[in-house]
């Protein structure tokens, strides 16, 4: 056995210098239908992971979009080459594969998760390869000077944050009761704990009654003594910033707890597979956003890969069928494919650089992504896309929408001020 | 004059050739042939994508090695290396932006300030052993990721970015690949000059009769706790530089980048590439980085191809299997299996028991 070990490593060394060797890729044509040079989309997933949930609907979606696109002649005669590198959330993998993409060529990257976005934010600027991520990532990102080559393109946290307590206070108004109690339940983790303080800082300046946050740990496998904490508070409303497991466990036990009702959560806590771990009963009157609309309303992009699909015989990702957060997908899709565009139209038969492509998002202007997107202009000064969301509730095991692109208030401090 | 048995075939004849820092003439071969490929061959020939590899192969080199000057040399247990690399990292962070200050000052500040911090969590830690010292150190893993999120003062906060400037280091230029492999390479190769001489002096020996019996130790005159307290200094200053090379090498921190999943990676590192190894610590730290990419550049190649999403799994898969073969068929690790092959080729056609 001791002998094997050599020979493994001989086999190792030998595929990756011969994997050194190969072609590129940089210049293959995904369909060959045109003479313009491929461009090249990397996407640095997060399908396995802490966030494995929203990392597959939203590599899913992309990858069907382009799928579609490629097949219908591309954009503008221009065919778009995706390349999917898992990181595993993981900051180092993310890197790599960020470098390997800029090696390949790549045009922009769709980064998922806030640790990557963060890591990539500097390279970027230095390699002028813009990246992309919609609905996550820091705050500040948005500011399009500072950051140059970095696009959250759709509300960031502090945006949900502020647009879900302005939906449930307006709700709670029209109720008769003017100073709902707020209690927010904050995911250990960076993007946990900016939503919860964008709760609060929402809460007070919308004229809500803040009570307090109680934070999750990470890794948490049991939540009953945050609830606990959060019910003894005596809330109206319980917001919340867990994801995949844990917003299951949040759910059951809120439930259980009798608090199921008033949770209201952001994007990317809650697809089909929550909702059926938690099961429908526990899951029934929770409050949600996202930035797209939902696949349950069949949006415009939706149905043209639906009719695709059909039409070619093929079949899209499972999660099409049966993730919410697939539209998420669609929205980032979306903003890169009219990012593109703007390139194309720009360097005409030329190739596509990351500084077309950036120059591509900063002309962005009141896009709706063919009614999937609330109206998203794009600035250099500001690269946050719109701060609207859609607000969904859970009703009879169905997400239901119930609001359209909502808007909070600004929340001095927690987000830049663009003027 | 005795005659002392180092490697296979290979023999001290004196007692100055025993105590130099290479002591026999293939090791200085070896060492000057490392030299020569980092910093000559691999500038040369290395793309901007596999200098940024190596970059990072080089930073988590450098926190195996600290690991492996506690966990390896000293036999304490640690698993918050990550924790100590994100006090390098901010301390350089920080010093850089706020003060603009050179990779000189903030490397060196870094490495002390990480080991004054773990000198005053030493002194609680390191008065418990074994499975509580792991735990100790666990507790300070979570204490600084606490600290990350809420000292917004130093940090930034919860979604807190410190983005450390454009630096120039003579010719080097930090925000170029070269510059940046050049940099971390010289940095490593520093440390492990230092670490070699470390375990040739009495405090390293010292270190090692405390990993080996410290019962004895303490009976030899050896101040057991003290030195262990400088073991976790030691260790924990090299952690802060691999905090700080990191943050030259990303150019931006944040609270996210120094979980748990980090100190447990160095800690595989070390496995597998070798207990109280200095070439273990680099090779470990390669075979974790390059596993990835051989499942995804390198097995297409055979005919084999994952999608991304399964592609981990394998991975995952392949690195428990890998710790579990290394602990049961070679606990010293690739560089202990390095030296197998070594010392068969050396005696080829004669065959030969490595010690084990």
């Amino acid at each position: 056995m001791k002998r094997t070990f050599p020979a493994m490593a001989v086999a190792m060394a030998v595929t990756l210098i011969a994997g050194a060797c190969g072609d590129d890729g940089g210049e293959s044509e995904a369909g060959g239908k045109s003479d313009k040079p491929t461009v090249l989309v990397g996407m640095i997933g997060a399908r396995v992971g802490p966030v494995a949930s929203a990392g597959v609907g939203v590599g899913d979606a992309i990858a069907d979009w382009f799928k579609y696109v490629n097949a219908n002649g591309g954009i503008n005669g221009r065919q778009v080459e995706l390349k999917e590198i898992e990181s595993e959330y993981q900051v180092p993998k993310g890197i790599e594969a960020y470098n390997k993409l800029k090696t390949d060529g790549m045009a922009v990257a769709l980064v998922a998760g806030t640790a990557l976005s963060d890591a990539l934010t500097g390279p970027s600027a230095a390699d002028q390869i813009p990246i992309v991520f919609p609905g996550q990532g820091n705050a500040s990102a948005v500011a399009g000077e500072k950051f140059p080559y970095a696009f959250p393109g759709a509300p960031t946290y502090p945006h949900q944050a502020a647009a879900a307590v302005k939906f449930v206070l307006d709700e709670s108004t029209a109720a008769g009761k003017s100073k709902p109690r707020i209690v927010c339940l904050g995911w250990e983790p960076p993007p946990g704990q900016e939503y919860c303080a964008a709760v609060k800082a929402a809460s007070e300046a919308a004229g809500a009654t803040w009570v307090k946050q109680v934070t999750i740990p990470a890794r948490a496998a049991d939540v009953k003594p945050q609830i606990l904490e959060a019910k003894a508070a005596n809330p109206d409303f319980v917001f919340h910033s867990t994801l995949f497991s844990l917003a299951v466990a949040v759910m059951k036990t809120a439930c259980a707890e009798g608090l199921g009702t008033k949770l209201v959560t952001w994007h990317w806590a809650v697809s089909e597979n929550e909702l059926n771990g938690a099961g429908a009963p526990c899951a029934e009157g929770l409050t949600g956003t996202a930035m797209g609309k939902l696949p349950a309303t069949n949006p415009a992009p939706l149905q043209k890969l639906k009719d695709a699909a059909a039409k070619g015989g093929y079949q899209l990702s499972p999660s099409a069928g049966n993730n919410q957060l697939y539209a998420n997908g669609l929205v980032a899709a979306l903003l890169i494919h009219e990012a593109l565009r703007n390139a194309d139209a720009k360097v005409g038969d030329g190739k596509i650089k990351g500084s077309d492509v950036k120059a591509g998002f900063e002309q962005i202007s009141n896009f709706t992504g063919d009614g999937i997107l609330c109206p998203t202009t794009i600035t250099a000064k500001d690269h946050g896309g719109n701060r609207a969301v859609n607000v969904y509730r859970i009703k009879g095991g169905a997400f239901t929408p119930v609001a359209d692109c909502i808007a909070g208030p600004k929340l001095a401090g927690l987000e830049p001020d663009l003027g | 004059m005795g005659i002392v048995a180092t490697q296979t075939g290979k023999f001290y004849d004196s007692y100055r050739r025993e105590f130099g820092l290479h002591p026999t003439r293939s090791n200085r071969v070896a060492a000057w042939a490392a030299v020569g490929v980092a910093f000559l061959v691999v500038p040369l020939v290395a793309s901007d994508y596999w200098l940024g590899n190596l970059s990072t192969i080089g930073v988590a080199a450098l926190g195996a090695l600290a690991l492996n000057v506690l966990t390896g040399f000293t036999g304490q247990i640690s698993i918050g290396t990550a924790a100590f690399a994100a006090v390098g990292a901010y301390t350089v962070g920080n010093l850089a932006l706020r003060y603009e200050l050179s990779p000189l000052l903030t490397l060196p500040a870094a490495a002390l300030l990480t080991g004054a911090v773990a000198l005053l969590v030493g002194l609680a830690a390191l008065r418990i052993k074994g499975l509580y010292l792991a735990i100790a150190t666990l507790a300070f893993q979570f204490v600084v990721e606490w600290l990350l999120f809420h000292w917004s003062e130093v940090t930034g906060g919860v979604q807190g970015v410190i983005s450390v400037p454009r630096t120039q280091l003579g010719p080097l230029d930090l925000n170029d690949p070269l510059g940046k492999y050049l940099f971390i390479a010289g940095v490593l190769g520093l440390c492990v000059v230092f670490v070699e001489n470390l375990f040739r002096t009495r405090i390293g020996r010292a270190f090692v009769a405390i990993r080996d019996q410290h019962v004895v130790a303490a009976g030899m005159g050896i101040p057991v706790f003290r030195y262990k307290l400088a073991a976790f200094f030691c260790s924990s200053a090299l952690a802060g530089l691999s905090g700080g090379l990191y943050a030259y090498y990303v150019g931006l921190i944040s609270s996210e980048q120094f979980g748990l999943d980090l100190s447990v990676r160095y800690l595989a590192m070390i496995l597998i590439g070798g207990l109280a190894s200095i070439p273990g610590s680099i090779l470990g730290a390669a075979f974790v980085m390059l596993i990835p990419l051989f499942l995804r550049d390198g097995l297409p190649n055979l005919g084999i191809e994952f999608a991304p999403g399964t592609q981990v799994h394998v991975e995952q898969i392949l690195f428990g299997v890998a710790v579990l073969c290394f602990l049961v068929l070679e606990p010293r690790g690739l560089h202990g299996l390095f030296n197998n092959v070594r010392d068969y080729f050396r005696n080829w056609p004669f065959s030969y028991k490595g010690e084990r």
